[in-house]
């Protein structure tokens, strides 16, 4: 991740990616083989399981969550001709205990895999709604929000959102169907919601150490692997917003028990 | 102590100490089976070792106070024994729980808080527990001070306990264990409060027949104890008595 891209993200929430044309080509072609099982994407094509990792969109995420990042889900969408959208809300705003505006809990990637129609359903956003403390103003229409953009629209378009930004999908009022994939990224030591792995995911994850910690695949039994992950090939990073405390450090234990 | 008071001396201080939140009867109940726990050095797996630990983790002495301080989609994350024996120079450093987290302002968030309920008394020159209170408000960035002893830390408070005492502590407040240089092992059960969105330490499926169907009969135990609920999102769990999470959107 550039500068650029991450000033880009801590000041509007969201960054805006393209997928290459390669692994569109894959991902629409798989997504169309697994229509009728849009929640079950890791145990129907392997490319739903590689994608958590792939270049065009995990050191983006990674650098944003940090070494400790989790897949939490991955799953497909279609909106349907004429089908309504979703209106505005802030994907983390029933997690308790944190605050929200200055913490990063999750990240979402939406992957475009059509070209949105004239009149077809846009993703939407608030720049800098992440840091709002206020609730949602009442509106009638998605599109009464003051200061909503409409998020890049082609196919191969990648839209990372901070889990606590204020984002919206419009009704597809055109006659053409829009596929979606939808991956949430949490960290490690948060649940996950996917589905039950098959034999032979579980196996191809297990291969990899990142894959493994990305599914969840690794043990969290002792304290020192609860909080804190580690990749492999990757270098570290510490997330945003920055962690500003140095690291682990233990003072005062002196070398005699005190007197 | 109400709720409310305990968690408004949570919030300003980082801890807070619970007198007498088991008494009688029941701390003798708990004590003859962390001993016994003990003996068979199952400290570990304190939740097969007997009911009474099972019935620690919503303990009404602080279940409440737990609730109003972590939220209402507490959990838990582990129960375990701890003993350290007399004379033994083996208190922990000045540290912090929660230094290796990323991307959440701790100053702010209350994302795991730990309760030690003392079996045995705790004297002022025993195993104590320290705090620095007000640490856990500290700015990301706030350098321990370098010091050799556990007793040089500035302001910090020792707590002195009798049996059957609690203290819920802020995983982000900075704490030390004192070098026990008493004559008495300091004896503890240590749970770790968490939210329903995050992992548990222990496995559901390990626990014995018997304490499953304990924590399957109630709304509440399923929730703490991280049993899926069908139909319902890890991140909208909510203890008994509370209304169901209602998703806020606007506009069609």
């Amino acid at each position: 991740m550039t500068d650029p891209q991450r000033i880009d993200f801590e000041a509007r929430g969201y960054l805006s990616l393209t997928m290459n044309a390669d692994i569109l080509t894959q991902i629409q072609a798989a997504f169309d083989r697994s229509k009728d099982h849009l929640d079950d994407l890791p145990n129907r094509d392997d490319v739903f399981i590689t994608l958590a990792e792939h270049p065009d969109i995990f050191p983006f995420v990674h650098a944003i969550l940090s070494d400790d990042i989790q897949l939490r889900s991955i799953t497909g969408f279609t909106a349907a001709p004429r089908s309504s959208g979703r209106g505005w809300h802030r994907e983390t705003a029933s997690i308790q205990g944190v605050n929200h505006t200055r913490s990063t809990l999750c990240v979402e990637a939406y992957i475009q895999l059509d070209d949105t129609p004239p009149g077809g359903a846009n993703l939407m956003a608030v720049p800098t709604s992440y840091r709002f403390e206020s609730d949602l103003p009442a509106i009638a229409r998605i599109q009464d929000m003051p200061h909503a953009v409409a998020l890049p629209g082609q196919a191969g378009s990648v839209a990372l959102l901070h889990g606590n930004l204020w984002q919206a999908r419009t009704r597809n009022q055109s006659h053409v169907s829009q596929r979606f994939l939808k991956l949430s990224f949490v960290h490690c030591w948060m649940r996950q919601a996917l589905p039950v792995l098959s034999a032979h995911a579980s196996d191809l994850i297990g291969a990899s150490k990142n894959l493994s910690q990305l599914f969840g695949l690794r043990d969290v039994a002792n304290a020192q692997g609860y909080w804190s992950g580690q990749l492999e090939t990757h270098s570290s990073e510490t997330g945003i917003p920055d962690r500003k405390f140095s690291s682990l450090k233990v003072v005062g234990k002196g070398s005699v028990p005190n007197a | 102590m109400s709720p409310q008071d305990a968690k408004c001396a949570y919030d300003t201080q980082g801890y807070v100490h619970i007198p007498n939140a088991l008494v009688r009867e029941e701390l003798r109940r708990v004590q003859s089976a962390f001993r016994k726990a003990e003996d068979g050095q199952a400290l570990r797996d304190l939740l097969n070792q007997d009911d009474c630990f099972v019935d620690l983790v919503d303990h009404p002495a602080w279940l409440p106070i737990v609730q109003a301080i972590v939220g209402d989609d507490v959990q838990l994350r582990y129960l375990t024994g701890g003993v350290v024996k007399p004379k033994s120079g083996s208190g922990s450093g000045w540290h912090c729980d929660l230094s290796e987290l990323s991307c959440v302002d701790l100053t702010e968030s209350i994302i795991m808080t730990k309760l030690f309920l003392y079996l045995e008394a705790v004297p002022e020159n025993g195993a104590c527990l320290a705090c620095v209170p007000g640490s856990h408000r500290y700015e990301m960035g706030h350098p321990l001070p370098e010091i050799e002893t556990h007793a040089d830390m500035p302001h910090h408070v020792k707590m002195v306990a009798q049996p059957g005492d609690a203290v819920l502590m802020n995983g982000y407040t900075w704490h030390a264990r004192f070098h026990n240089n008493s004559d008495v092992p300091r004896r503890i059960v240590e749970s770790s409060y968490i939210h329903a969105w995050m992992k548990t330490q222990f496995e559901f499926g390990k626990l014995t027949p018997r304490i499953q169907e304990k924590i399957l009969s109630s709304h509440n135990r399923r929730q703490l104890f991280g049993v899926a609920e069908h139909g319902l999102s890890d991140w909208e769990r909510r203890l008994e008595g509370i209304a169901r999470y209602q998703p806020i959107e606007v506009g069609v």
